[in-house]
């Protein structure tokens, strides 16, 4: 009898275990890097490096500040078919998946790149997708991103440097708004020094994250590969990751923008 | 014997306790329910309010109006009469009407400024633009999250075990669903320096 009760209870157990496993989202997850996520991998490593830097830099500088916590900005690209693919994303759901920045303060921009998905030579354009948090749209409003959309990346030749050009002024607009500080940065340096002569190695001040990246790099040989794995473990444990933060448990009431180039 | 009514009494209180447990989880998850309709019924009622100040607002900024233009104009501001007054006496098919006429004014209103080169070339043209595409995206959420609350009650009340909950603490099936025309529930397709599609 008492045999037959314990088992009913490890079966019980088991089968909400099971229940409670069940993966209900509908978008995949977010990469490590969290601030940006190139699902279409379309986004060179200088550009994204810029993103997770900058971004990572302004959550952990609103986490200082007392009245308002923890504002993200994240990228994504996404590789559709056609126009109908992206009718069936709701970008607030994503949004509210990843949980962008603490206290409902983030952004979400989507690239769509549409074409042919089997033949990279096909006519590729791209739509724009923006998505405030409920907090954020008190400071940046679907005009400023229109505003910020027609003086970067519709002007840019190059998508890279207008990517890096939107999140700058992005970036601008929020500390100008939200904490009165002035944000600077230098687009003509970006342009003609680091964009063309970007290190990847150099850019870790992570230690973790510059250890991933040699195991992970397709340019590495094994041994290194190897020898870095042992200290690392070794050494460092297996904490850390690219990207420091994760989402804030933000949400988003739909609240955006769309473009198209 | 003394053992055996321990066992008894033992095992009556765990029933009573297991049921008492399924009654408040089952009462809860109603109420939950019931409240995740009215979260997002007000979240609708927001963006209304929101939409017709934002519009209000930005018509204002914006000169040149030809009398065509202000026609539609003036609909959108009965279109919210209308719902205020659906409003006050908690009509939801009223209220949904009158988000509906509005809708469709506001995209007469589009159509009628994509006919006017000279409005079109203003900067208050594009950020009106910029603004109509936030606030229906956001209003179109809305919507779209109240009725999945909706249907989300209604299941929940009328499978087991929820129907025998919903009896027993008198939950009826909601039937005000959001229901408006098809073309009032898609964002305005604004396309501006496009050079795709």
């Amino acid at each position: 009898m008492k045999a037959k009760i314990i088992y009913l209870l490890i079966i019980s157990f088991l089968i909400s275990a099971l229940i409670g496993c069940g993966d209900k989202n509908e978008y995949p997850d977010p990469t490590r890097k969290f601030y940006v996520n190139d699902f279409a991998d379309k986004l060179s490593p200088a550009v994204e490096s810029t993103i997770v830097r900058e971004a990572e830099r302004l959550y952990e500088y609103s986490t200082d500040e007392v009245s308002q916590t923890g504002i993200q900005v994240v990228f994504a690209t996404f590789a559709v078919e056609s126009e109908a693919d992206i009718a069936s994303f709701y970008l607030s759901d994503l949004y509210n998946q990843w949980e962008i920045g603490t206290d409902d303060l983030g952004i979400l921009i989507v690239f769509y790149y549409v074409g042919n998905l089997d033949d990279p030579d096909s006519p590729i354009y791209t739509v724009y997708d923006f998505m405030l948090g409920f907090s954020m749209e008190q400071y940046v409003s679907p005009i400023d991103l229109g505003n910020m959309f027609d003086e970067t990346i519709k002007l840019a030749e190059d998508e890279q440097l207008g990517t890096a050009h939107l999140l700058y002024e992005i970036l601008q607009e929020i500390y100008w708004e939200i904490y009165d500080t002035e944000f600077t940065y230098d687009l003509d340096y970006y342009a003609n020094t680091y964009l063309p002569y970007y290190d990847e190695y150099a850019d870790y001040d992570d230690i973790w994250g510059w250890i991933l990246y040699i195991i992970l790099s397709p340019s590495s040989s094994w041994w290194e590969k190897g020898i870095l794995a042992l200290i690392g473990f070794a050494v460092l444990g297996t904490g850390g990751g690219l990207a420091r933060n994760i989402g804030g448990g933000g949400r988003s009431g739909g609240m955006g923008l769309r473009r198209r180039k | 014997m003394k053992k055996t009514g321990l066992i008894i009494i033992g095992s009556i209180v765990l029933v009573f306790v297991i049921m008492g447990t399924i009654l408040i989880s089952g009462y809860n998850r109603l109420i939950e329910a019931d409240e995740q309709i009215n979260l997002q019924y007000a979240q609708i009622d927001y963006r209304l309010q929101q939409r017709y100040d934002t519009l209000t607002q930005l018509a204002n900024s914006i000169n040149g109006f030809q009398a065509h233009e202000q026609a539609y104009f003036e609909a959108i501001t009965q279109a919210r009469e209308a719902y205020a007054s659906a409003f006050s006496n908690n009509d939801i098919a009223g209220m949904a009407e009158a988000d509906n006429l509005q809708s469709i004014a506001l995209s007469n209103l589009i159509a009628a400024f994509e006919q006017n080169p000279e409005l079109k070339a203003t900067e208050a043209y594009g950020d009106y633009n910029d603004a109509v595409w936030g606030i229906e995206s956001a209003l179109s959420d809305a919507r779209r999250l109240y009725n999945e609350a909706i249907n989300e009650y209604n299941l929940l009340i009328r499978k087991f075990p929820g129907l025998i909950y919903a009896k027993m603490y008198d939950f009826e099936q909601e039937d005000d669903y959001w229901k408006v025309g098809e073309n009032a529930t898609d964002v305005p397709d604004i396309v501006f320096g496009s050079t795709g599609n």
